[in-house]
């Protein structure tokens, strides 16, 4: 068993250079150490409300901003935020009247981005989420603001390079509310600008 | 790349490993139970019942002692060491029969439980109202949903003693009858825990209060909402920000109950129960009194219409809420239970004097406060050792629990 494992190792060691290996040389070119990313797409609301959740509207439009550093390594620092809509919920009072909820969610997270092969990353991110909590139809509008301390996101993203300059592509991502202990997914178009 | 996914899969799922169950089943008998059979016992018979039981067997478990005393809805059997039951009783001929399960407080454990009182074990001397016969239960045990097959056996020691039926303790549960942190079938300050909690031996209880944003007053313990207390809902953040349609649209308590109101909840207390005591723990701020006096005053006229022996006191918990008390009109005459100084009582001419436990027994204060015709309880206090030396040795008029059981079995070996 320690045998198989002690092998296994090092046809990892051996195979994981090569596979993850740059395909050119990049000396003497000028890079760019940093890239701002604006993302734009889909936004699914993992449905876990037990009140209201069979009226819920769970699909939305979403949209995120990524700031990163990239030095010359593998692995990039930034920050991210964006905005998304979890969900919007009608419901009757007794008098029948219609109201509305809805939460969305602005996270301010600092990521971690590792290029696992060429043009695709994954990323994971933790920090905090601002919950915007509305009401409106029953009385008067109300508005919550409400800070989650407890928020985190992973993402698996292609990233194409049009040019030095420019890149496009497209990201799937998991994000965490910890305060509400809500999840949901994105697809999302990026286009991002490295400088 | 495998161990990557791994990793990641052994991340999710670490970080989804809580225990998201918010209470611990109740166990039930089958539907055959021999209770569907059995008629309800006399008065008589359950005064009878009651009193201090040892435990012939069982009381590794159990203790070596237990305290038996009849509820509205049944029986309440407790124990020293945080375990208690929850029973019904009704008779077959001469046999009685009890069944229903017990719980052990401090923890998740859980059982059925039935006994029987055979007709040479007492059973004909209690229906008939006779006490010259030794009562002896006999039955069984279980754990969580399995069927009893745990030997227990009790046998009647002794009634309560004339110091315990002379009293007028009061055996206070925190959050309208239990907290829903303890894992409780139902939620904490919802009817459906103020209908549930005499069954735990409480004879009054505590609730928080809250005001909404259009001036109603609400049962509710935490500042927010969250999912701690209520269903995962639509709603969030502060929860007096809402008004009283909103909350009662969007909001369930944990175990699905509506929020209840204030004065609904008071009006089920001298409709609907025996408690004799409730202690309104204000949470609102300033102005909060003049939302919830009158619901007071009208609650207390309606009990004594009813011929209740109801105490609905006001609580004073801070020196804001003190000075809303002392703008009320006609403050005096308000009951209060305040939770500062004896000067501060005096000032407001509280009915009750209610001390944090861990201020100690007190009982030089204690002692002037009963002189002045007041009451002292004291909160909130759940550590055996600590209830136990607080009424061996205290003189409060109550103690405020989260496990009114341990209350009320070393209030009633007294």
């Amino acid at each position: 068993m320690v045998k198989k494992i002690l092998a296994l190792g090092w046809l990892f060691l051996f195979f994981t250079p090569a596979l993850f290996s740059q395909g050119h040389d990049t000396i003497n070119v000028k890079t760019n150490h940093y890239s701002l990313a604006i993302g734009l797409g889909w936004a699914h609301y993992l449905n876990t409300l037990e009140i209201g959740g069979d009226a819920a509207t769970i699909n939305s439009l979403g949209i995120s901003m990524k700031f990163f550093w990239e030095p010359e390594h593998r692995l990039s620092l930034g920050l991210e935020t964006g905005f998304y809509r979890l969900y919007k919920v009608k419901s009757k009072t007794y008098t029948n009247v219609l109201g509305q909820a809805t939460m969305s969610d602005v996270p301010l997270l600092l990521a971690v981005r590792m290029r696992v092969v060429d043009r695709f990353y994954l990323s994971a991110g933790a920090g905090l989420a601002v919950m915007f909590n509305k009401v409106t139809g029953i009385d008067n509008k109300v508005t919550s603001t409400i800070i989650s301390y407890s928020n985190y996101q992973f993402s698996a993203s292609y990233i194409y390079p049009l040019s030095r300059l420019w890149q496009v592509g497209g990201e799937f991502k998991f994000l965490n509310f910890g305060k509400s202990e809500d999840w949901m997914y994105t697809l999302q178009v990026l286009c991002a600008i490295r400088f | 790349m495998k161990i990557d996914i791994i990793t990641f899969i052994i991340l999710v799922l670490t970080l989804n490993a809580c225990n998201k169950d918010t209470s611990v089943p109740v166990p039930v008998a089958g539907p055959n139970s021999i209770m569907n059979e059995t008629h309800p016992l006399p008065g008589v018979s359950k005064l009878l019942m009651e009193g201090v039981y040892q435990v012939v067997s069982g009381s590794d478990f159990f203790g070596d002692k237990l305290v038996l005393k009849w509820n509205r809805c049944g029986i309440s059997l407790a124990c020293g060491n945080g375990k208690y039951f929850v029973l019904e009783a009704g008779h077959l001929d001469s046999v009685i029969f009890l069944q229903g399960y017990w719980r052990n407080g401090y923890t998740d454990g859980t059982g059925l439980a039935s006994l029987y009182i055979s007709r040479a074990d007492g059973g004909v001397s209690i229906l008939t109202g006779n006490s010259s016969q030794k009562i002896i239960m006999r039955g069984a045990y279980g754990s969580q949903s399995g069927l009893p097959d745990q030997s227990l056996v009790l046998e009647y020691i002794r009634p309560f003693s004339d110091k315990v039926k002379n009293s007028n303790f009061y055996i206070l549960a925190h959050r309208s009858g239990g907290r829903t942190s303890d894992r409780l079938p139902v939620s904490e300050n919802s009817i459906e825990m103020i209908n549930y909690t005499e069954k735990f031996g409480s004879t009054g209880i505590e609730v928080d209060v809250r005001i909404t944003s259009d001036g109603v007053a609400f049962l509710y313990h935490d500042p927010d909402i969250n999912v701690r207390l209520t269903q995962k809902g639509a709603l969030a953040g502060p929860i007096e920000n809402y008004t009283w349609a909103q909350l009662s649209t969007f909001v369930h308590l944990i175990h699905g109950e509506k929020i209840p109101t204030l004065e609904d909840a008071l009006t089920f207390v001298v409709d609907s129960t025996l408690l004799r005591f409730v202690y309104l723990d204000i949470k609102a701020g300033t102005g909060a009194m003049a939302k919830v006096i009158p619901i007071q005053q009208r609650i207390l006229e309606r009990a004594a219409q009813k011929g209740r022996d109801l105490m609905v006191v006001t609580g004073i918990p801070s020196t804001d809420l003190l000075n809303d008390l002392l703008a009320y009109p006609d403050f005096q005459n308000i009951p209060s239970l305040c939770e500062l100084s004896v000067e501060d009582v005096r000032l407001a001419n509280s009915r009750v004097w209610a001390p944090r436990w861990t201020l100690g027994t007190q009982n030089d204060l204690v002692m002037q406060i009963h002189s002045e015709g007041r009451l002292a309880v004291c909160w909130t206090i759940d550590q055996v050792s600590w209830i136990r030396e607080f009424l061996n040795n205290g003189l409060f008029d109550g103690l405020l629990t989260n496990y009114p059981y341990v209350v009320a079995y070393y209030h009633y070996i007294q």
